[in-house]
C-alpha cells in the first residue's frame, strides 16, 4: 500500500468518524433524556400513589369523625331532646321555666341540624348510599338551609354510575368550589348543573359574583398558603379530570369539571 | 460545484440572518469567509496559476472566526480563555509558515493542520458539553433542535475529512501523485464538503423554527 491509498483511506476513514460520532452524540443524549424522563415519570407515580394514600387517609379519618358525631352525639343529643320534652310535660311552675325549657329544646335543636352539617359535610353518606347526582343535590339542599346564597341543582343526563373515588373526589371538587365562592365571590345564586353522557361526566358550577372566583382562589394561595386550588387541581388530576375557569355573562364565574372514563370498571 | 452549493446556502442565511443570535451569527460569518475563499481562490488560480497564499490568508481569518464561535459557544470559562489565547500561538505560527517555513507560495501545511486540529478539539469539548448540558437534560431538550449543533456537525465532519488532506497536501505537489488518487481525495472532501452544507442548512431550519 502507498503512502496516496493510505491517505484516500484514512480521509474515508476520518469522514465515517465524523459521521459516527455526530450519530453517537444524537443518540447519547437522546437515551439520557429519554432515562431522565423515566425517571422523572417513576417519580411523578410515586408522587401520586403518596398523595392518593394521604387523601384516602383523610377520607377514612372523615368518615370515622362523621359517623361518631352521628351515631354518637347525634344519639345523644337526640336522647337529651327526648328528655327535654318529657320533662317539659312535667313542669308544672309557671314561672318561666316552660319558656326556658322550650328555648333549651330548640338550642338543642339547633345542635343537632348543626351537627348533621357538620356529619354531612365531612362524609356524604348520600354519595355512597344515592350516587354523585344525589349527594350533590343533597349537599345543595343542606347549604341552602344554613347560608344567604340560593344554590340550585340541575341535573341531566340518565344517572350514569359514577366510580366510588372519583364521586368522592368530584365532591369535594365542588364542595372547595362553594367554600370559595361563599368566602370571595359574593355571590347571591349558584347553579351546579351535572350532565353525563357514557364517557363525559361534566359539572359547572356557575355564580353571579364578582367574576373574581380563580383570582382569589390563586391570591389564597400566595397569601394564606391555602391549598384549595391545588387540592382541586390534585384530585382532578388523580381521577384524570380536569376543570376550567371562564368567564360568565353578564357577571360571576362558571367553574367546569370535566371527567372522562368516570365509571366504574367492569369485573 | 462546491463554491456553487456555498453560494446558495448563503441566500437563505442572509434572509434570515435576523434569526440568528450572537453566537449563530459567527457561522454566518464562517460561510460568507467560505464563499469568499472559494471564489478568491478560483479566480486567483486563474489569474496566477498560485493562488496558495491566498487560501493560507483565508485559513488564518477562518480559524479566527472559528475561535470566535467557539469561544462564545463553550461555557467553561477556562476552555473559553484558553481558545482566546491560542489565538496568539496561532497566528505566530502562520506568520512563522507564511513567511520560513513554507513560504507564502507554498501550501501552509503546518499551520493549516494546527489549525483544523485545534478546531476539531473546540467541536469535541462542545459535543461533550452538549451531552453534559443540565440545562438541556432538565429541560428535556434534545440537541438536534439546537442551530449550533449542526452548525458544529458541519464542521466536525467537513474537518475530520480535511485533516489528512491538509497534513498531505504539501506531499501531494511535491510527489506526482496520480490523476486518480488526487481525485478521490478532492471528491471526499466535496462530499464532506456537501455535508456540511446541508447540516448548516438543517441548523438554519432550526434556528427558524425556534425563533419564528
Amino acid at each position: 500500500m502507498n503512502i496516496f491509498e493510505m491517505v484516500i483511506i484514512g480521509t474515508v476513514g476520518m469522514l465515517m468518524l465524523g459521521i459516527v460520532v455526530v450519530i453517537l452524540v444524537i443518540f447519547q443524549q437522546k437515551q439520557v433524556i429519554q432515562h431522565k424522563l423515566a425517571l422523572r415519570d417513576k417519580d411523578l407515580e410515586l408522587q401520586r400513589e403518596r398523595l392518593v394514600a394521604v387523601l384516602q387517609g383523610q377520607e377514612q379519618e372523615r368518615k370515622r369523625i362523621a359517623e361518631d358525631l352521628h351515631d354518637e352525639v347525634g344519639a345523644q343529643l337526640s336522647v337529651l331532646k327526648l328528655n327535654l320534652g318529657q320533662l317539659s310535660q312535667h313542669l308544672k311552675t309557671g314561672n318561666g321555666e316552660a319558656e326556658r325549657l322550650k328555648e333549651t329544646k330548640e338550642f338543642t335543636d339547633t345542635i343537632i341540624q348543626h351537627l348533621r352539617f357538620i356529619s354531612q359535610s365531612l362524609h356524604p353518606q348520600a354519595l355512597d348510599n344515592l350516587g354523585l347526582s344525589h349527594a350533590l343535590d343533597s349537599f345543595c339542599s343542606l347549604m341552602n338551609k344554613n347560608k344567604q346564597v340560593e344554590i340550585a341543582f340541575k341535573t341531566s343526563g340518565n344517572g350514569h354510575l359514577v366510580d366510588r373515588e372519583k364521586a368522592l373526589n368530584v365532591y369535594r371538587v365542588v364542595q372547595e368550589l362553594m367554600n370559595n365562592i361563599l368566602k370571595h365571590a359574593q355571590a347571591t345564586e349558584v347553579l351546579i348543573t351535572y350532565h353525563s353522557t357514557p364517557s363525559l361526566l361534566s359539572i359547572d358550577v356557575e355564580d353571579n359574583g364578582n367574576g373574581r372566583l380563580l383570582d382569589s382562589l390563586d391570591q389564597s394561595r400566595r397569601k394564606t398558603g391555602s391549598l384549595g386550588l391545588k387540592n382541586i387541581e390534585s384530585r382532578l388530576n388523580i381521577i384524570g379530570g380536569s376543570i376550567n375557569f371562564a368567564k360568565r355573562t353578564p357577571t360571576g364565574t362558571v367553574a367546569q369539571i370535566r371527567v372522562e372514563n368516570y365509571q366504574p370498571a367492569i369485573g | 460545484m462546491m463554491t456553487g452549493i456555498e453560494c446558495l446556502l448563503l441566500i437563505p442565511f442572509t434572509l434570515h440572518y435576523r434569526l440568528l443570535d450572537r453566537t449563530e451569527k459567527w457561522a454566518y460569518y464562517y460561510l460568507i469567509s467560505s464563499v469568499i475563499f472559494a471564489v478568491g481562490s478560483s479566480v486567483l488560480g486563474i489569474i496566477y496559476y498560485n493562488n496558495l497564499w491566498f487560501n493560507s490568508i483565508m485559513y488564518l481569518i477562518q480559524f479566527i472566526i472559528l475561535s470566535v464561535y467557539y469561544s462564545l459557544l463553550i461555557k467553561n470559562t477556562l476552555v473559553k480563555k484558553a481558545i482566546k489565547i491560542l489565538v496568539l500561538p496561532a497566528v505566530f505560527i502562520f506568520f512563522l509558515d507564511f513567511f520560513k517555513l513554507e513560504g507564502m507560495l507554498a501550501f501552509n501545511s503546518i499551520f493549516a493542520t494546527i489549525k483544523i486540529f485545534l478546531v476539531l478539539c473546540y467541536g469535541i469539548i462542545f459535543f461533550i458539553q452538549l451531552l453534559f448540558d443540565e440545562e438541556l437534560i432538565k429541560g428535556s431538550i434534545f440537541i438536534n433542535s439546537l442551530p449550533n449543533f449542526w452548525f458544529n456537525s458541519g464542521l466536525f465532519i467537513y474537518l475530520c475529512c480535511a485533516f489528512l488532506n491538509a497534513l498531505t497536501y504539501n506531499f501531494y505537489l511535491s510527489h506526482a501523485a496520480t490523476k486518480a488518487s488526487r481525485l478521490i481525495v478532492l471528491s471526499l472532501i466535496f462530499t464532506s464538503g456537501i455535508i456540511e452544507a446541508i447540516l448548516f442548512y438543517i441548523g438554519l431550519m432550526k434556528a427558524k423554527k425556534l425563533r419564528a
